[in-house]
């Protein structure tokens, strides 16, 4: 089986700060995958690599077999962790652009959960709460034909409600012939849809396993397992 | 709603512990058809993959026939369900006559419990 995105010693620094230390590695198809680490150890830089809004300072990126670039950035669905759109935008008019900038959009897809979900087109997005902003994204992000979606914190803002809302709505558009990488730190609502996580930890990759070997192994749930890698050494070291 | 699961033990594991007492139970009954691996994963909250991980694991039972046209169904062999029936109350048998042991009662005390607890 061919890998859908292959990922070989990435670096990146902002200036003299290295963030991302020789990434490697390769996701199938057909995959969920969690990106997890602490605030600040690269997911986001990471995500944003993928969606080829930076460009890494060594190292390849692959993805369904085309180096990065605007061929790849056609085919992946990229949901930033901010807004993109301006405020005063009425939802319809932020749909219709951003429906005709990407090719692969489908617009009777995304018009059926705008009914479903019972969005006021005519409505500005200034009037949307932050849960129902992140859902309206979340919506026109899973609405393209996209062979690799990537969701950076899709739950930060939104009530557990309507997370139960995001997930099913992931595992429902969720398609054979693509990847999905969402990066989160509440694993507690996502652990149980995800295949597969990537953790990284000080800029480096910590592991890249199979969820339910990680049960098997240690026992413990992701979130648990995630927790250990990180506890603080609260009582170790120099106590004098 | 999804389902629940002690997120420390295999997924897969549980929902073919959860299917299987779902049939056993009758609320899934001999010759029915099942819902696809997408809706099931989406009923159960829990990744497709992993859910057609359990299913394959039901099909190599026998719990779950797959047919070419018209999807998976319940096996229609009710010899193989009361068998299952019956395995699955063995289970919560020996549990439950290993507390009333460690508790120091005797096998006629423990069968008297469950008497009088079926009369309550």
């Amino acid at each position: 089986m061919s890998y859908n995105v292959v990922a070989d010693n990435l670096v990146k620094k902002y200036g003299s700060k290295l963030v991302l230390d020789k990434i490697s590695f390769k996701i199938k198809s057909g995959r969920i995958v969690g990106l997890v680490s602490p605030n600040g150890s690269g997911k986001t830089t990471l995500i944003k690599l993928m969606a080829d809004f930076l460009t890494a300072d060594e190292g390849t990126l692959t993805i369904a077999g085309k180096k990065i670039g605007p061929e790849t950035k056609a085919i992946t669905s990229y949901l930033p962790d901010h807004d993109i759109f301006s405020k005063n935008c009425k939802l319809s008019d932020t749909i219709k652009f951003y429906g005709s900038y990407y090719k692969d959009f489908n617009e009777e897809k995304c018009q059926n959960y705008i009914k479903r979900f019972k969005f006021d087109t005519n409505a500005k997005l200034t009037s949307l709460s932050k849960g129902q902003t992140e859902i309206l994204f979340l919506i026109l992000t899973l609405s393209r034909d996209a062979k690799l979606f990537l969701l950076d914190e899709p739950l930060a803002s939104v009530d557990p409600i309507n997370r139960e809302v995001i997930i099913t709505t992931i595992l429902k558009e969720f398609k054979e012939d693509s990847t999905i990488i969402i990066s989160t730190h509440l694993l507690n609502d996502v652990e149980m849809i995800l295949d597969e996580v990537i953790m990284l930890k000080d800029s480096t990759l910590l592991c890249h396993k199979s969820v339910e070997e990680i049960r098997e192994e240690t026992g413990k749930s992701l979130n648990d397992f995630f927790k250990d890698s990180f506890r603080i050494d609260w009582f170790g070291g120099d106590n004098k | 709603m999804s389902w629940n699961f002690d997120e420390t033990r295999p997924i897969f594991q549980q929902i073919v512990e959860r299917i299987t007492m779902d049939i056993v139970s009758g609320k899934y009954k001999a010759g029915d058809k099942l819902p696809s691996v997408r809706e099931f994963a989406i009923e159960a909250g829990v990744n497709p993959n992993t859910m057609q991980k359990a299913l394959s694991s039901l099909e190599d039972s026998g719990l779950i026939i797959t047919h070419r046209n018209s999807g998976r169904m319940v096996t229609e062999d009710t010899k193989l369900i009361t068998k299952l029936r019956k395995n699955s109350a063995q289970e919560a048998a020996k549990s439950y006559l290993e507390f009333t042991k460690a508790a120091g009662l005797t096998l006629n005390e423990a069968i008297e419990i469950l008497k009088e607890a079926d009369n309550k």
